[in-house]
């Protein structure tokens, strides 16, 4: 999906309607991904999970996919 | 969590005694109402449900239901492109842990080409900065530089990483009001700018400087040290700090074209000759008597300090003057290339030379004379010393990797030596690594 990542009030993604889901606790701080992102909506593919979305890879700006 | 809790103790309890309770599910209406059958099926039923329901996964909080996702400003858009993907995975390589210590060319190279750090490897870059940049204030203008606007972008989400916009953004006020590694990091800035109005700056600040002079000698070190520097390196080997001396010294000895090194030139003209025998040409060694002030004050230590244990007195002086004189006085006055003069045979002096012609090979950046070392070294020349096999390492960082043998013929591989092994290893990092960062 294209998402937004966002730091506050926690670690989450948003997307383009403005709803959010939380990003899992255990997954860290997701630098990278927000590095990838750069506040700019990003593709992300992800683990659905009780505790939140564990990210797992998302897509840079030339399509290659960038394991998280 | 509750919800679960209440299931248990009604179980524990059991059905007959306890009442029933009914989880709220979200998405799913309550049943608070009685519900014909058996109370232990119903219960059993409601806890597969919950527990289905639980695993099922967070739900999207929709826009507009309180305690809202903030969105963060986006960056802004960078000119410059991302390095190749080839030089890209290179970095995540070194990142995590192959030939760290050429981070600092990978990054230079990256600056010249006006090419970008991948933004995925940003976080690992700039917590890696972090981690040593006290040892190495270069690395962190450097990565600062080559991360561009996503660097900045994500310095103001992480205070870990301020450097990078203490860096770009620092005015006037820095170089007035900053602490000293703020202080540093502009005039690095300035000289990377304009060189000259770095070295005013410096000039202009040098009385009232004190312990931070030195600081401002190893920023020059960094960049940009051309002959227009050397009336404030030559002033500066009469101050008092010994710290200071060595450093101006040092940088001295990297212009070929400084009084200081004609001096050294001087010095050295005497100790080698190239006598026409009848058995061929050979390297004639005569190392210097005594170290007197006037060396002493260009920085030549008299002392075994640093230098390798297996030296005596007089070899130690040699090998220091060496280490400071331009190479062309060699080229010059034998009226042959580095190449050539490394092939005449100097019997037990050649670690000597080597290892002093190297240090001032690459103290004047002197490709030449790099690669012919090298090439020398890789062909068996003399490393077997473990200052030898030191000098070998540090050249095959330094060197041209285009230009120099990347493998040696000498012997079979199972018996290359280590340090040969490693400089070949190196070399061929280096040039895959260049070829990368020029796509």
């Amino acid at each position: 999906m294209e998402i937004i990542p966002v730091r506050a009030p926690a670690l989450a993604i948003r997307g383009a309607d403005g709803g959010s889901l939380p990003l899992h606790p255990g997954a860290g701080d997701c630098w990278p991904l927000f590095a990838l992102s750069g506040g700019h909506p990003v593709t992300l593919a992800g683990e659905w999970t009780p505790r939140g979305l564990w990210p797992l890879t998302a897509w840079d700006e030339a399509g290659r996919a960038v394991p998280l | 969590m509750s919800e679960w809790q209440d299931l248990v103790t009604a179980s524990l309890i059991g059905t007959e005694r306890a009442e029933v309770p009914a989880p709220a599910v979200p998405g799913l209406p309550v049943r608070a109402d009685a519900v014909p059958g058996d109370p232990a099926a119903l219960l059993l039923d409601r806890a597969a449900l919950l527990t289905v329901a639980r695993r099922g996964g967070t739900l999207i909080r929709p826009a507009g239901s309180g305690g809202e996702a903030q969105p963060l400003p986006a960056a802004e858009p960078d000119p410059a492109p991302a390095v190749s993907p080839a030089a890209g995975s290179r970095l995540d390589r070194m990142l995590g842990g192959e030939h760290p210590d050429l981070l600092a060319e990978w990054l230079t190279a990256a600056v010249a080409h006006s090419r970008r750090v991948p933004p995925r490897l940003l976080p690992a870059l700039l917590d890696r900065v972090r981690r040593v940049s006290p040892s190495d204030p270069e690395l962190r203008r450097l990565s600062a530089e080559a991360g561009g606007a996503r660097a900045r972008w994500l310095a103001r989400l992480n205070p870990d990483w301020t450097f990078v916009t203490a860096l770009t953004e620092s005015g006037d006020d820095t170089w007035r009001l900053g602490g000293k590694s703020q202080r540093r990091g502009y005039l690095a800035a300035l000289r990377a700018r304009d060189p000259a109005a770095a070295r005013e700056l410096i000039t202009q600040s040098w009385a009232a400087a004190g312990p931070e002079r030195v600081m401002f000698l190893s920023v020059l070190a960094n960049q940009g040290l051309s002959l227009a520097d050397e009336p404030l390196l030559e002033a500066a080997l009469d101050e008092r700090d010994a710290e200071v001396r060595g450093w101006a010294a040092h940088l001295l000895a990297r212009l070929p074209g400084s009084a200081l090194g004609q001096r050294m030139a001087r010095r050295a003209a005497g100790c080698l000759r190239i006598d026409r025998g009848v058995h061929g040409a050979r390297l004639i060694v005569t190392p210097p008597a005594d170290c007197d002030a006037a060396m002493r004050r260009d920085g030549v230590t008299s002392r075994r300090g640093g230098g390798p244990a297996e030296m005596d007195g007089r070899t130690h002086l040699l090998h220091e003057v060496l280490a400071r004189t331009p190479l062309r006085t060699w080229t010059g006055q034998f009226g042959r290339t580095a190449e050539q003069i490394l092939a005449v045979p100097s019997d037990a002096w050649a670690p000597v030379l080597f290892t002093g012609w190297s240090r001032a090979a690459m103290a004047q950046r002197d490709q030449d004379w790099m690669t012919a070392l090298v090439d020398w070294a890789l062909a068996g020349g003399p490393t077997g010393t473990l200052f030898g096999a030191e000098t070998l390492r540090q050249l095959a960082r330094r060197a041209d990797p285009a230009r120099c043998a990347r493998e040696t013929t000498a012997r079979p591989a199972a018996e290359i030596p280590l340090p040969i092994r490693d400089a070949i290893s190196v070399l061929r990092f280096r040039y895959d690594m260049l070829k990368e960062l020029e796509l």
